[in-house]
């Protein structure tokens, strides 16, 4: 590492030396693309939203890692099409260990260097044009910052509508991981929750954790979509995890009570013509 | 009760204002020291030999330093009109073009700053860039004071001021109204800790509350030096569009520490119910010692406001009842359980134990079986080499005893006398 270090050094040196005025020019007009972003999914079954997932990412994202949890409905098979999905993973595992999974996937994503690596699910959709939105963020507004936090808005019956009481309206979580300074180990941990559900995506000892950039790119998130989704899904948390006290009993999920609604229930909002997500 | 006021206590600090003036004046002596921190920041983005247009009421504190640089420079003059507002003219530079348009203070106290960026636009060279400072409303301290209903904040802080330019947010929505962007923004920044209390002499807050305030990644920025292009980097519908979410900055991290203490208390507060069930038991003895007397007060006074108070006891009473039967059933749910888990565990260790017992009976009754045949066949080997032996012994004795001299004699007499002896 010392060598390679001192090799770009002495490069540098000359250019500066030689080309002064260029070299600045260089470092000012870099292409804002130049960062390469490295995307990881974890699925299962999502073939209903990973087309339109990967086609929101594979913008800005220069590499896609799957991990596949023996999905049943063709979602690898859909992951395969895309170009820019270089590997395709199973679990190192039977058993349900979102924790073991997302680790996996760090390893695996770390080993290309990437300058980010982006943590995403299939059932998560980016807001269009949010490239441009992030490029700048990373390179130009935030260029110190290590974390980025995102907003997750819920979309709720409509592609059009997304719902924004209680915890639908701030619900924020950390995706987005700047490599340079992160030390050689990370690691997510694990949790009291069966199968360490709600792990987080992005490992609590990474530099930056504590103070992340609040990024101004959308995210919509649809695993709410379906009121029969979501029923299905509220059975499956509520059988698999009967005493969570950190999700209010998970009531939110399917109507507007519960600790996490709103005070007056369901509150829905159009989303612009331009920002509708096209299924 | 007693827990709620030890939370109360221990969370909520009395918040204490002391002499607010002197205060100010201490913040000011911390400001100073941010704005010349701005300065050099600003100094150092302008690269040497730059042809530089300040324009700026302060462009005194940049002269020196920029012609150390080999900067050429020209200073737009300025003039407070009659709503004491700053105005530029211009006329002494026109026709001219500049790589670099210094504008410290300038544009966060400009009446209209999109008019003015239009304006001053004109006097870029191609791939010049104009140069600002802004200040951030939204640092930690004023967030502080206007938690504290601070008046003095608007005197200090908003007076001659727009707010186009008050925050990271703002600015990046007024320069894409006007079609331009940020090309590099340095952050002037100071941390607010715990252990610098001195900076926040107005304010005692909660540890937690601070804490919140600093993780927020700008709230520690105190002014924003940062260049501005022309050029858009974002569609400024985006824009408009995303900064319409709050971007909750201090109730995400708020929600945080409240989960912590809500499982922290429910943990306390289930350990109490299971251990002081003595207690409850006492309070439903005494309350129903009350109850009754107040019952015989009633019937002598029939006093309204004693109905009241009955009612209240009564559904007092009922609910604490209802609350000891719920807790009483699940205590005794609890027990049966436990014993029925008790009794399993016991006939399964017994069953174990008897289990273990046969085998090692058969095992030793299988050794001793064993042992005895063993033993009986080594017996039966000896006697029979015994028997050998002595029928051995037996021979050779009557052997030599026929070999023997007198047996000999007696032989040969036999002989001589005919066998008749034998007959």
């Amino acid at each position: 590492m010392v060598i390679r270090y001192d090799k770009i050094r002495v490069y540098n040196f000359f250019l500066v030396i030689l080309y002064r005025k260029e070299y600045l020019q260089v470092i000012d007009f870099l292409p804002m693309n130049a960062q390469k972003i490295t995307a990881i999914y974890r699925v299962k079954n999502e073939a209903r939203f990973i087309e339109q997932s990967l086609k929101s990412v594979v913008d800005f994202c220069s590499e896609i890692i799957v991990l596949d949890d023996n999905s049943i409905d063709g979602t690898a098979e859909i992951c395969s099409g895309f170009d820019k999905v270089s590997d395709i993973i199973k679990p190192r595992g039977d058993d349900l260990d979102e924790v073991r999974d997302r680790n996996y996937l760090f390893e695996i994503a770390r080993k290309n260097n990437p300058d980010f690596i982006l943590s995403v699910d299939g059932d998560e959709i980016f807001m269009p044009n949010a490239s441009e939105v992030l490029f700048e963020e990373i390179s130009t507004i935030h260029p110190n910052s290590d974390v980025f936090d995102f907003q997750f808005l819920t979309l709720w019956d409509n592609v059009n509508t997304i719902r924004t009481d209680g915890i639908f309206g701030n619900y924020w979580q950390k995706r987005l991981l700047r490599m340079k300074n992160q030390p050689y180990s990370l690691l997510l941990v694990e949790n009291d929750n069966p199968g360490n559900l709600h792990c987080g995506s992005i490992p609590p000892d990474s530099q930056g954790f504590s103070n992340p950039a609040k990024s101004s790119v959308k995210i919509f998130h649809l695993a709410s979509l379906d009121e029969e989704v979501r029923k299905r899904k509220y059975d499956y948390y509520t059988r698999t995890d009967p005493d969570n006290v950190l999700t209010g009993a998970y009531k939110h999920m399917i109507s507007g009570e519960g600790e996490f609604s709103g005070p007056n229930g369901i509150e829905l909002e159009n989303l612009p013509k331009e920002f509708t997500v096209n299924l | 009760m007693e827990l709620n006021s030890r939370i109360y206590q221990k969370n909520l600090q009395l918040i204490y204002s002391r002499n607010i003036q002197t205060d100010i004046e201490k913040m000011n002596d911390f400001d100073s020291e941010l704005r010349e921190q701005s300065i050099i920041s600003q100094i150092d983005i302008i690269s040497n030999q730059s042809n530089v247009l300040i324009v700026s009421k302060n462009h005194e504190l940049f002269t020196k330093k920029l012609t150390e640089k080999e900067c050429i420079i020209d200073i737009a003059k300025t003039k407070s009109d009659s709503n004491n507002e700053l105005v530029f003219e211009f006329e002494n530079i026109e026709n001219k073009k500049f790589q670099v348009i210094l504008l410290d203070e300038t544009i966060d106290n400009v009446s209209n700053p999109i008019e003015f960026i239009k304006k001053i636009k004109e006097f870029l060279m191609p791939e010049g860039y104009l140069l600002c400072t802004a200040y951030n409303l939204f640092n930690s301290i004023n967030r502080l004071r206007f938690l504290n209903g601070d008046s003095q904040i608007i005197n200090s802080v908003l007076r001659n001021r727009n707010l186009e330019f008050s925050s990271l947010d703002s600015i990046l929505l007024t320069l894409s109204e006007s079609n331009l962007s940020i090309g590099k923004i340095v952050r002037v920044e100071k941390e607010i800790n715990i252990k610098s209390r001195l900076e926040l002499n107005t304010f005692s807050f909660t540890e937690e509350l601070i804490k919140i305030l600093t993780s927020d990644s700008e709230s520690n920025t105190f002014y924003y030096v940062f260049s501005i292009i022309n050029k858009v980097t974002v569609d400024p519908n985006i824009r408009i569009w995303t900064s319409k979410f709050s971007k909750n900055l201090v109730t995400d991290a708020f929600k945080e520490v409240l989960v912590d203490y809500k499982l922290q208390f429910e943990k306390h507060i289930n350990y109490l119910k299971q251990t002081n069930r003595e207690q409850y038991t006492s309070m439903i003895s005494i309350n129903q010692f009350n109850n009754t007397t107040s019952e015989k007060d009633v019937s002598d006074k029939n006093n309204s406001l004693e109905k009241e108070n009955k009612q209240d006891n009564k559904k007092f009473k009922d609910e604490l009842v209802s609350d000891l039967l719920e807790d009483g059933s699940k205590f005794l749910e609890r027990s049966l359980q436990e014993k029925d888990e008790f009794l399993q565990s016991a006939i399964n260790e017994e069953r174990e134990h008897l289990e273990n017992a046969i085998k090692e009976k058969d095992g030793y009754l299988e050794n001793a079986i064993k042992e005895k045949d063993e033993y009986l066949e080594n017996a039966i080997k000896e006697k029979d080499e015994y028997l050998e032996n002595a029928l051995k012994d037996k021979d050779e004795v009557i052997k030599a005893m026929q070999d023997s001299f007198a047996f000999r004699i007696l032989s040969k007499l036999d002989k001589l006398l005919g066998r008749k002896y034998k007959k």
